[in-house]
């Protein structure tokens, strides 16, 4: 039986928003807008159970029932029901979401609303849907193209989601002004309006109002015309944002200065420019119920492994939440372990570090209105990893990799190693300094472990006020606020001179963490081992470094297991907790299994002396293959 | 078993390193030293020699049954009354390791770092710490492992190093101590001490590469028994014969000594910092191989429901040696020696038995 698509609202009338439960399968969630039309009550077929079928007629999908008897008459007809009753149009809400009614993703992923050949209820709809009566930046405009005889159209679209110029000039100026359709000899007024009078760089058919809404919503004009059931739906997007600016929590010195901002667009761009290969792939997808954001799943084909794509794809679209703004909340929604101090994603700003985790196999999200993007998978190591360590000669890079290990453990155990020491063993102090020590802690009242904590709890307050303080205050206030709080701490005997030293050497090494998510974990771990270094001293700390790496090691980033390549050991060049010289880097991490192994040969400085010398070129070509081969799964 | 990650060969040599050398961080040079007065380091080789002659006959039943474990083969090989009784006798050998060295370490603890905390928190916490890395499994007790391999290594022969100025190698004349023949039977009888290399036979089917086994096996062997001679021989030489008899934490004792100028003494304290998560290591495994030869034995799914009572047990048993000496004793006067036993020689019958009952099985056809 066929189903005209126009019956969609009808069922409507009839819903029943409590039998709505039916979880998503693909985990794409939808409005309750979309999921109230999809479950009518008994006797009428669910729109989940519609097929789209093409009849031979035309190439315009309809719909059919499959759960229908075949020969069972409906009882309704849909043409008639089309007018929404007042009752009904205010259950047909699109923004007011109800508790019980979750998200029925697949079915409206499958099967979507058609439009109307009447450019009148089509207004009527996407009026309703987008509340046009109260919302006051949505704009409809409605005009005549004209022809003879005239042909009733209208457009809409959000203010300030769009270039008003744009609109001017490339839809109403050619379609109200210029437009000399020639009507006698064809009558698809739809096909010669998209080829002759629309010069937008994009234009899209729309048949359905889910699409076109999506559209409207996301900045796109949406035309419509008397007659045709297809919306032209033309890229007008325009808003204010921020230009591209510095990065301001990944400086580097030397390298690009160029940092991601809040529009998906650009930062794509800024990507696709430093990987111009057809092999990159972005995927967009949709995140959040409410929101609706746009996130892009970037990878390159043929290289990333298939399966590390397809499970950040399925983390992602099982996702059910309303609003997701930042890759900072997806982040958490994604992550395997919630309750591990340790980030498992790598949170960039820099698209040149996305560039080239793609490069090596990573997975890649963006999301619209995030400056910052997600690497997929984290490991530890890379969460120690600079931009900056491969811009600069090898040495150096090396080097600044050592001293950022360093400030690491520095950054956790410090406070904890002097509370031990100075508790516990104090045998081990060298006389001289254990002297100056206590005669720093002379005049100080407290235990050392109280000293530690004003110290320590002094310093994140610092730090934190130094970032919610705005302007030019949160900016000295640290400084101020570390030299006179220390000053003063010191002068009234609160706390020990050395105990200042100590303190600011455990900050400065936990900004010398290039991750800003793996030095809040370590703000939170300090703390942790000042508590087991005060209560069993070195004991206590071994046992937190020997309990820490199991966690770590046990602990898994998208299925890489997370101190890879280290332990489980994998094949990799030197880059992980130290790196050699680019030259050498001639594999990816197999840890990720990517499809190529190899990123460059095994000689790339192929001008050294094996150029001139004869019969080389054989020895490299069996070098290569003898690498490949090396590296085989 | 079948539940646990797959390890790699890596992992597997770097964690049966840790389970045989950690016991130098105790009392074992000062037991080698009675084995072999001032030849304890030709014990250790001899017993070494031995040990590896032993796992390759745990190799040779391993391998007549390649999909199975050592519990697995032995239950296969020698029938289900035999084969338990043989699979009660690894579990017990390597429980009894676990409980001593829970004990033999936390006394040390309580000596070196905190002598004024109850013996009981030091285990406790040993024990809550270790069963934790347990239940996360062997990949994760491997994969620190690896992790903890340089530092195991840096620390031995940093030790060794620094301790060079003050070892005398005069004082290991005579070279053969008690004489030759006497050095050879206690270092077989004692081939105990080399007696956790079973492991790799209870995780054969957790190894990524079980055709690698027994390259890992010996590698282990010979690197944890340079490990051990090489500390020994040090031992030897900064205590004397008759003073080494009498140093109950010789690895503590020995770092004392350490002197590098004015500013820097008194180190051991790092040194422990460092033996305290080599213990770890070693405790877990231990920990981890008797819970997984219960699990095979009982054919059970996981091992994790057994992590409670076990701790319980381990915490239970390692507190009933009234006290260090005593611990020392069971775990190297039987333990280490009854073991070699235990986990050599009993799969040498179970292999041979498995031969004639494939022979006859053989001749019947």
């Amino acid at each position: 039986m066929i189903t005209p698509m126009r019956s969609i609202p009808y069922y409507s009338s009839h819903i029943n928003e409590s039998d709505n439960s039916s979880e998503s399968e693909s985990g794409v969630c939808y409005s309750p807008f979309y999921s109230r039309i999809l479950d009518p009550p008994r006797g009428i077929p669910k729109l989940s159970d519609i097929q789209t079928i093409h009849t031979s007629g035309g190439d315009k999908p309809q719909m059919r029932s499959t759960n229908m008897g075949p020969r069972k008459k409906r009882k309704y007809s849909p043409r008639v029901n089309w007018v929404l009753p007042k009752k009904i149009k205010k259950s047909f809400s699109f923004r007011s979401p109800s508790k019980d009614s979750p998200p029925n993703g697949e079915e409206y992923n499958n099967e979507t609303t058609t439009l109307s050949k009447n450019i009148d209820e089509n207004l009527e709809t996407l009026k309703h849907i987008l509340h046009y009566e109260i919302n006051s930046d949505v704009i409809v405009r409605t005009f005549d193209i004209p022809t003879v005889p005239k042909v009733k159209a209208a457009i809409l679209f959000i203010d300030g989601l769009v270039a008003g110029d744009l609109i001017n000039l490339a839809i109403l100026q050619p379609l109200m002004l210029i437009a000399n359709l020639d009507t006698s000899e064809t009558k698809d007024h739809l096909n010669q309006v998209k080829r002759r009078l629309l010069p937008g760089n994009q234009v899209v058919e729309q048949d359905n109002y889910r699409a076109a809404i999506e559209d409207i919503l996301s900045g796109v004009t949406c035309l419509l015309i008397e007659g045709y059931d297809i919306a032209l739906t033309i890229d007008t997007r325009s808003w204010e944002h921020r230009s591209i600016d510095k990065p301001s929590s990944e400086m580097v010195v030397r390298g690009p200065q160029e940092a991601f901002n809040e529009t998906l667009k650009s930062n794509l761009a800024l990507i696709r420019r430093r990987m111009q290969t057809p092999d990159l792939i972005i995927e967009i997808l949709k995140v959040g119920t409410l929101s609706r954001t746009d996130c892009a799943l970037l990878y390159i084909e043929g290289l990333t492994n298939p399966q590390l794509v397809r499970e950040a794809k399925r983390r992602i679209t099982r996702t059910e939440s309303d609003h997701i703004q930042d890759t900072g909340i997806l982040e958490q929604f994604i992550e395997d372990k919630p309750y591990v101090l340790a980030p498992q994603t790598l949170s960039t700003e820099r698209p040149d570090r996305m560039a080239a985790f793609l490069a090596e196999g990573y997975v890649g999200i963006m999301l619209d209105g995030s400056p910052f993007g997600l690497i997929l998978p984290a490991t530890f190591w890379s969460l120690l990893q600079s931009a900056e360590d491969y811009f600069l000669r090898w040495p150096f890079g090396a080097f600044l990799r050592i001293i950022r290990v360093l400030a690491l453990v520095l950054a956790i155990l410090l406070p904890a190693i002097y509370l031990a020491l100075t508790n516990y063993h104090p045998e081990m102090i060298p006389t001289d300094l254990l002297l100056s020590i206590t005669a720093s802690r002379e005049r100080v009242p407290f235990p050392t472990i109280v000293e530690v904590l004003i110290m320590e709890l002094s310093i994140e307050l610092i730090r934190e006020a130094g970032i919610r303080i705005p302007g030019v205050i949160g900016s000295t206030l640290g400084i101020v606020g570390a030299l006179i709080l220390g000053q003063a701490a010191v002068a009234a005997s609160i706390v020990s001179p050395i105990l200042v030293v100590i303190v600011a050497i455990t900050a400065l090494g936990a900004f010398a963490v290039p991750n800003f998510n793996m030095a809040f974990a370590i703000r939170i771990y300090r703390f942790i081992y000042i508590i087991l270094a005060a209560v069993l001293g070195f004991y206590g700390v071994a046992i937190g470094v020997f309990t820490q790496l199991m966690v770590y090691v046990n602990l898994n980033s998208f299925g890489v297991p997370y101190m890879s390549p280290v332990a489980p050991y994998t094949k990799s060049s030197g880059d992980a907790l130290f790196r050699y010289p680019l030259w050498k880097l001639e594999i990816r991490p197999f840890f990720l299994k990517p499809q190529q192994i190899k990123r460059q040969p095994l000689i790339s400085r192929r001008w050294s002396k094996h150029e001139n010398k004869n019969n080389k070129n054989d020895k490299l070509k069996d070098n290569d293959e003898k690498i490949t081969n090396k590296m085989k799964p | 078993m079948a539940t646990e990650k797959k390890i790699g060969i890596r992992e597997a040599i770097a964690a049966t390193i840790y389970f045989l050398s950690t016991k130098l961080l105790i009392s074992f040079p000062q037991h080698m030293a009675e084995m072999g007065e001032t030849a304890a380091w030709i014990v250790i080789i001899i017993s070494f020699i031995t040990a590896t002659v032993g796992f390759l006959v745990v190799m040779a039943l391993i391998r007549r049954y390649p999909t199975m474990n050592i519990v697995e083969a032995s239950e296969e090989a020698g029938g289900s009354v035999l084969g338990i009784i043989a699979s009660i006798g690894y579990f017990s050998f390597f429980f009894a390791t676990t409980v001593l060295l829970i004990r033999e370490f936390s006394e040390t603890v309580s000596t070196a770092l905190l002598p004024r905390t109850p013996l009981s928190v030091i285990m406790g916490v040993f024990i809550i710490s270790t069963f934790s890395a347990v239940h996360m499994g062997l990949g994760a007790i491997a994969g620190t492992a690896l992790i903890g391999m340089p530092l195991i290594t840096v620390t031995l022969i940093l030790l060794n190093f620094l301790l060079l100025p003050q070892s005398n190698f005069d004082v290991i004349f005579p070279l053969f101590g008690p004489g030759l023949r006497t050095l050879i039977s206690r270092g077989i009888s004692h081939s105990g001490i080399a007696g956790e290399i079973l492991f790799l036979g209870v995780i054969a089917n957790n190894l990524d590469g079980r055709h690698k086994m027994q390259s890992a096996g010996l590698i282990s062997l010979a690197v944890a028994g340079f490990f051990m001679v090489m500390s020994t021989l040090t031992y030897c030489a900064v205590f004397p014969y008759p003073l080494s008899l009498h140093i109950t934490y010789p690895g503590y004792e020995s770092s004392t000594l350490i002197y590098m100028g004015r500013f820097l003494q008194r180190i051991e304290v790092a040194f422990v910092f460092l033996w305290v998560i080599s213990a770890c290591i070693h405790i877990a495994l231990s920990g981890y191989t008797a819970v997984a030869i219960v699990q095979n034995i009982f054919k059970l799914p996981s091992y994790r429901p057994l992590l409670p009572a076990f701790a319980v047990l381990a915490f239970t048993f390692a507190l009933a040696p009234s006290d260090i000496p005593q611990a020392m004793h069971v775990d190297f006067m039987i333990v280490k020696t009854y073991g070699g036993l235990v986990v050599f020689v009993m799969p040498l019958i179970l292999l041979l038995i498995s031969r004639l009952r494939s022979f006859a099985k053989a001749d019947r056809r």
